[in-house]
């Protein structure tokens, strides 16, 4: 089998090898993997707390740690829960130098909090569906036979979605809005996102459009615009566009 | 006393073995866990978190993963976690840039030299998310990872001939794609 020159060097096209080049400063955050490690590592260790626990066993666990298992009580049975939950825990205890924790032993966090203000019953409690739960997960690849779990176009793949038109022609739409704008012509744009919403429901670049309209809107004069872009900074509070909406309504 | 001693109740969870195991795949594997879920289009938000999830699936089964195909499993787990993400996510918001739509409207762009690497990396996602997965999993390991065919053959236990087609039509998704961006860019 002989490998084709990469195209990041053999493409005809330069703005393909910017593309492709332009992937080569990914990388994670600095400390990443020690905090992934960390929580990996308390995680293997709550496991066995657990299976203990369940088991009767005396562990000699202080309150404080046995108070964890609530976990239980959330029917997560999951390791990422239990890994998440621990890690921020086991920083607070010790306290060490901040460790920040990854973005899913953040909401751990929040959850245990919410446990702990609902001191009820041990009934079920539904965690956010941001953190995914064990039957989410996705399987474990069988240890000896990884395509097992690759994406493929076998029957493990889900039905087909609606088609969804390419990038490039959405982007080339939300141009035609933005260059409506700068001519001031904002009825035009208004009509030219009507025209995109219909056509592209589920849009990746939805985002954009709303702050297109916001801004046509805004330019028309009309007072709908406030109302839409303090409906979108509820939608979008960390948007990258909402420094931009309030500016263009004059928005705390 | 560390932690894991204080809480370990059982010694096969302590077993040094297993903990080194698990802290040389992290050392060595964890950057291109990292990279292969960004590149298979985890938003840079949620990334972390997918690795998380990839090293946690890897814990569980350690002791099932013979020596030698760490790389391997962690790989193919980091590929269905990013499957996983996207189809979870209604909409592609975190993968975009935030200064994308500036930099479509640019009457500049998106000539070549003037693209930095930050808005051109968001719109390689735009355009990596035109391919089916099957395919954006061979291109990104070949493409990105400089992975051979016969390594991605190895590592996703594909048939060589499969690897093979599927770059093939990847790479030409990816020059139709990418040709039809640099067009909207030069047009008046």
């Amino acid at each position: 089998m002989t490998d084709p020159p990469q195209l990041k060097i053999a493409s005809r096209h330069g703005f393909s090898r910017v593309l492709l080049e332009s992937a080569q400063g990914d990388h994670s955050a600095p400390g990443a993997a020690q905090r992934a490690l960390h929580a990996l590592s308390v995680g293997v260790a709550v496991t066995t707390v657990a299976a203990a626990a369940k088991a009767g066993a005396s562990t000699g666990l202080s309150t404080k740690w046995a108070g964890l298992l609530v976990v239980k009580w959330l029917g997560l049975g999951m390791l990422a829960g239990v890994t998440t939950l621990v890690s921020i825990e086991y920083v607070s205890a010790r306290g060490d130098a901040p460790v920040s924790a990854a973005p899913a032993a953040r909401r751990a966090a929040g959850r245990l909090a919410t446990v702990r203000t609902n001191a009820a019953p041990p009934a079920p409690v539904v965690a956010p569906e941001a953190t995914p739960e064990a039957s989410q997960l996705p399987e474990a690849p069988p240890a000896h036979a990884a395509s097992a779990v690759l994406p493929s176009s076998g029957a493990a793949e889900p039905a087909a979605e609606p088609p969804v038109a390419p990038a490039a022609d959405q982007l080339s739409a939300l141009r035609q809005v933005r260059a409506a704008l700068l001519a001031q012509a904002p009825e035009r744009a208004l009509k030219l996102l009507d025209a995109f919403e219909r056509q592209h429901r589920d849009s990746s670049l939805a985002e954009e459009a709303a702050v297109l309209r916001i801004e046509a809107l805004a330019d028309l004069g009309r007072d709908d615009a406030r109302a839409l872009a303090e409906d979108f900074l509820r939608q979008y509070p960390h948007s990258a566009y909402a420094q931009r909406v309030r500016s263009k309504l004059h928005l705390p | 006393m560390s932690l894991r001693l204080e809480l370990t109740a059982e010694p096969e969870a302590r077993s040094e073995p297993r903990v080194d195991r698990l802290n040389s795949a992290v050392a060595t594997h964890y950057e291109l866990v990292w990279r292969v879920l960004r590149r298979l289009g985890v938003g840079e938000a949620s990334v972390e978190d997918a690795a998380q999830q990839v090293l946690i699936v890897f814990s569980n089964r350690l002791g099932d993963v013979r020596a030698g195909a760490e790389r391997a499993f962690m790989v193919a787990t980091a590929a269905r976690v990013a499957a996983d993400f996207r189809k979870k996510r209604a909409r592609a918001r975190e993968d975009l840039d935030p200064d994308l739509l500036d930099a479509v409207h640019s009457p500049a762009l998106p000539a070549d030299e003037q693209l930095d690497r930050h808005r051109a990396r968001a719109l390689l996602d735009v355009v990596l998310n035109e391919m089916p997965d099957d395919l954006r999993t061979v291109f990104v390991l070949f493409e990105l990872e400089n992975m051979t065919m016969a390594t991605i053959a190895e590592l996703l236990h594909l048939p060589p001939g499969t690897v093979a087609s599927r770059l093939r039509r990847a790479r030409a998704t990816f020059e139709l794609e990418a040709t039809k961006l640099s067009q909207i860019g030069n047009q008046p």
